[in-house]
């Protein structure tokens, strides 16, 4: 910590100010609206533009733990999303589309309008074109059909490998890319994309950042060498120092590069894939501590509040990788995927941590309305910690290094626009969860190792 | 991406903690059961050998024959374009038995992954679905006017205005 950055607080308002957060009518509104749209068959082809959408709703009831959302362990249905896709061909070889989404999942999205992707479409050829604007961003199969419930079994991706607090800013970036598809008769078809750009964190003040940022604050506050800076600063002795939160924060992901290829052999149902992604991260945000000391002359005591107006913490993001195999076929499919996540920085002992993930998901249609599935995820936090030994000498439970999670699901058509999921998860570990969300009335973690959830989401699209 | 971890050690045990996934267990394991009896056999494969479809296209078009596995591509638009680079204009029926039969038979998928396959497309904003008709007159009148289009339609539906390509498997 840079002492000669510290000073008095100056400003009080929220890190939400500056924000604009809609009424909860709207999102409801803008739902009845699209229902209304899709009852009318006004979806679908008009000439040239073509207009898709879906409205969702779901529920989540956590065992021991809070998961995704605050207070999940009493249930929470604060999971919802509302999306609208357009497309138009102006020209031949062009196509310009973009889709608007509202999402809310706990302390993610809270329902605000944003732009999910947008972007202009040059198809050259088939195996060659170019796209600009804000893409979604290819990782694993399944990471651009996010947003997609009709498109898999499970109200919720295998979290070992798509985690959802991240998602937020981890689905779509601004930028271009090349992509086409390459068919050569023996060996199936090659597809493609290579693409340049930045990442977008629209809301660091809640969530993934957000438990960054208040854990480095906490870190500080306990931090010897932190306390005699602030010490020799104000001419003090310290007593104690606590962290009073953040506020202002900024998180830009400046530049990315990646690459994704995804290869369909002749054999019916069946694809492999690979992705790679290189960036760097730069966070900021100003932290506030609060300080009970001692004058060093008078030996009066004081009490006052300082903060930390742009401690940086910048890292190169090694990779994020990830390789899939999935074989669909009739009424079954299968999935098997693998992550691994050098993300910088190091830990207490030097290293850099390398998260590890991978699952096994499948899924059989019983009857042509209903289909079940089950996957079994796996995560580490570090890969050369897979048993937690390191996070224990660093006074963290063993459990803390790893979360995996068995889940059986059942999903009902209920008609061609009318899905329902149900899911419930059986959890051995805390790798994942949100700190803060975790503690009890006097701030002391409060997170089980044992534990379960139950998800539920209806989803109507057209 | 990689979160740290602030939990402090806790001693207390594993507390079961009923929540309604309890009964959802018990109804998965219950409809397993049940699947242990195969109830539906609407393969595409059953019925792949002979098809009751037609492929149709525009005069325009040049080509006379299309190999299935053109077609597939034509109609997942991993191919747009004709042999001449003129657009190909992929429409189809919005349901109905020949809608199964073709993409039964043809592009060897269910009628319910075809449709999820392009939901895919449309919300990750990658395409458009073909252009989809209610009846099979309609589908012919738009294909004999819209160059580089093209379709399908019963075998026994006349086609007056259209051009028949064959399949070659």
């Amino acid at each position: 910590m840079d002492a000669d950055g510290i000073r008095k607080p100056r400003q009080t308002a929220g890190p939400n100010s500056h924000r604009l957060r809609l009424p909860a009518s709207v999102p409801i509104a803008l739902s009845l609206g699209l229902l209304l749209a899709g009852s009318l068959s006004f979806a679908g082809s008009l000439e040239d533009l073509y207009i898709g959408g879906f409205v969702s709703q779901g529920y989540i009831d956590t065992s021991e733990n809070n998961y995704l959302v605050p207070k999940a362990r009493e249930g929470s249905g604060e999971f919802n999303e509302v999306g609208v896709a357009l497309s138009i061909t102006p020209a031949d070889r062009t196509r310009i589309g973009i889709q608007f989404l509202a999402r809310d999942l706990g302390e993610e999205g809270n329902n605000q309008v944003m732009i999910d992707w947008a972007f202009g479409d040059y198809h050259w050829r088939d195996d060659l074109g170019f796209r600009a604007g804000k893409l979604k961003l290819p990782y694993g199969f399944y990471n651009v059909v996010r947003d997609v419930d009709v498109a898999r079994p499970f109200v919720l991706l295998p979290q070992g490998v798509y985690d959802e607090r991240i998602r937020d800013f981890f689905t779509a970036y601004e930028g271009a890319s090349l992509y086409g598809n390459l068919h050569h008769e023996p060996v199936g078809d090659l597809d493609y994309e290579f693409y340049v750009g930045t990442l977008n964190v629209p809301s660091p003040e809640s969530g993934f950042w957000g438990d960054i940022f208040q854990r480095t604050g906490e870190s500080a506050a306990a931090d010897s060498s932190f306390r005699a800076d602030v010490g020799d600063l104000y001419g003090v002795d310290v007593e104690y120092i606590s962290s009073g939160g953040f506020i202002d924060p900024h998180v830009a992901l400046p530049w990315l590069v990646g690459g994704a290829l995804t290869w369909t052999p002749p054999v019916e149902g069946l694809r492999f894939g690979g992705s790679w992604l290189r960036s760097r991260y730069e966070a900021s945000a100003r932290l506030l501590f609060n300080v009970q000391a001692r004058d060093r002359e008078t030996g009066r005591p004081e009490y006052f509040g300082f903060d930390i107006p742009d401690p940086r913490i910048q890292d190169d993001v090694e990779y994020i990788m990830s390789l899939s195999a999935e074989f669909a076929r009739d009424s079954y499919s299968a999935a098997l995927e693998y992550t691994l996540q050098n993300t910088g920085g190091t830990d207490h002992v030097g290293d850099t941590p390398v998260t590890e993930g991978y699952y096994l998901s499948g899924s059989y249609r019983l009857l042509r309305d209903i289909t079940v599935g089950a996957y079994y995820s796996r995560y580490w936090n570090d890969r050369n910690d897979r048993d937690g030994e390191e996070a224990l000498r660093n006074g963290y439970p063993e459990f803390s290094a790893w979360q995996h999670d068995l889940c059986i699901s059942a999903r009902f058509d209920v008609s061609p626009n009318w899905l329902l999921k149900l899911e419930e998860h059986w959890v051995d570990g805390v790798g994942q969860l949100s700190p803060s969300e975790n503690q009890d009335a006097n701030g002391q973690t409060d997170a089980n190792r044992y534990w379960s959830y139950f998800a539920a989401k209806a989803t109507f699209h057209f | 991406m990689r979160t740290e971890r602030t939990c402090k050690p806790l001693e207390r045990g594993f507390r079961r903690h009923l929540t309604a996934g309890r009964g959802l267990a018990a109804l998965w394991l219950l409809v397993s059961l049940l699947s242990v009896a195969p109830i539906h056999q609407t393969d595409a494969r059953a019925a792949r050998k002979e098809t009751r479809v037609a492929i149709i296209a525009n005069p325009s078009v040049s080509v006379d024959s299309l190999e299935v596995v053109d077609l597939q591509r034509i109609y997942l638009s991993k191919r747009t374009r004709w042999p001449d680079d003129t657009r190909i204009v992929a429409t189809m029926l919005k349901g109905g038995s020949i809608h199964k039969s073709f993409v039964e038979d043809i592009l060897e998928r269910s009628v319910s992954k075809f449709a999820t396959y392009w939901k895919q497309i449309v919300f990750t904003g990658q395409g458009v679905p073909p252009k989809a008709f209610d009846t099979e007159e309609e589908l012919i009148e738009f294909v004999a006017q819209t160059p580089g289009s093209i379709g399908y339609v019963s075998i026994q539906t006349p086609t007056a205005g259209v051009h028949s390509i064959a399949l070659v498997r």
